[in-house]
């Protein structure tokens, strides 16, 4: 233990050091461009949360750290799709450009938010890049919307709706068959 | 991010028989000469050890009804915030109060009883 405590000491004296070195260096602008003092190295792991999204950890011995990994381009959490719990496609259940649910979209909704079994759901609206982007994120609010009621109607809770219009496609829109998988409502369950 | 071990560490000093500060993986004094120290890595090696991706999370609901993912792993603590994995925002509606700790955060460690001090 005093061994321990030793090496704690002296690990944290470096650390002093270190940080007055690094004050040193700052004091001319362009040296300190050119040395940057690495003070230790990290190897974390990836720890996966039931979303399906990872966080960077790392054990330092007494401490422990954690954080969320992020796509550096736009800063979304990087997850994997462990839990699909909805993404539906639009086409089944309403009609270009409407918002309003065809009755067996409203039917299958309704079983759906019926059996799901999470505590709040998000509701998020897209469509393909066809129309303006303006009508679009109109056009998947009102769709969000419409689905967001069918939960409330029976009894589910809804932590959000947003639409999101043709801005976050998940293919290219440059086929058919790719706008179609951009045309969809992605439900998000919270458990 | 939590640093929360100092309080434990500090009460280890006074009551004795605090076996883990010995045993919580030392990993700093690994490295080959030349190379910057390793000071932390992806596995618990103490006493309660395995790989970090193993850990099991319950749900802190912070002061303001939003999530965070919460461990306990013997003498380290975790938190990160909980994100909705399409639209990237936290999650915020409360299933318990804030102030709250859902499921079981214990991470199923084995042996290391837990001092909390109490500010007040």
């Amino acid at each position: 233990m005093i061994n321990s405590l030793t090496r704690a000491l002296s690990g944290a004296m470096g650390a002093t050091a270190l940080v007055a070195g690094a004050f040193v260096s700052l004091a001319s602008p362009a040296a300190a461009q050119d040395q940057v003092i690495i003070s230790g190295t990290v190897q974390p792991g990836i720890w996966i949360d039931p979303d399906g999204c990872m966080h960077w950890v790392a054990d330092g011995g007494i401490e422990g750290y954690m954080e969320g990994r992020v796509n550096p381009e736009n800063g979304m959490p990087v997850c994997l799709d462990v839990n699909p719990c909805g993404v539906a496609n639009t086409d089944t259940m309403f009609q270009t450009g409407s918002a309003r649910l065809t009755a067996s979209g409203r039917a299958h909704l309704r079983e759906f938010f019926q059996s799901a079994g999470a505590f709040a759901y998000a509701i998020y609206g897209h469509t393909d890049s066809r129309a303006s982007d303006e009508s679009n994120m109109r056009l998947s609010d009102r769709r969000a919307a419409a689905v967001a009621n069918v939960a409330r109607s029976v009894g589910a809770r809804v932590a959000r709706e947003i639409g999101y219009g043709e801005r976050r496609p998940i293919a290219p829109n440059d086929s058919a068959a790719n706008m179609q998988r951009n045309r969809r409502v992605e439900i998000v369950c919270y458990r | 991010m939590l640093k929360r071990t100092s309080f434990i560490l500090a009460i280890c000093l006074v009551a004795s028989g605090c076996v883990e500060s010995i045993s919580e993986g030392a990993v700093r004094n690994n490295t080959p000469a030349g190379q910057p120290n390793v000071v932390a890595i992806a596995e618990d090696t103490g006493t309660d050890g395995g790989p970090l991706s193993r850990l099991e999370a319950g749900i802190f609901i912070d002061p303001d009804g939003c999530h965070i993912w919460m461990i306990d792993d013997g003498l380290e603590g975790y938190w990160s915030r909980r994100l909705d994995p399409r639209s990237g925002l936290p999650v915020c509606t409360q299933p318990a109060p804030p102030g709250s700790v859902v499921g079981d955060f214990s991470s199923g460690s084995p042996g290391i009883e837990d001092r909390v001090p109490r500010l007040n």
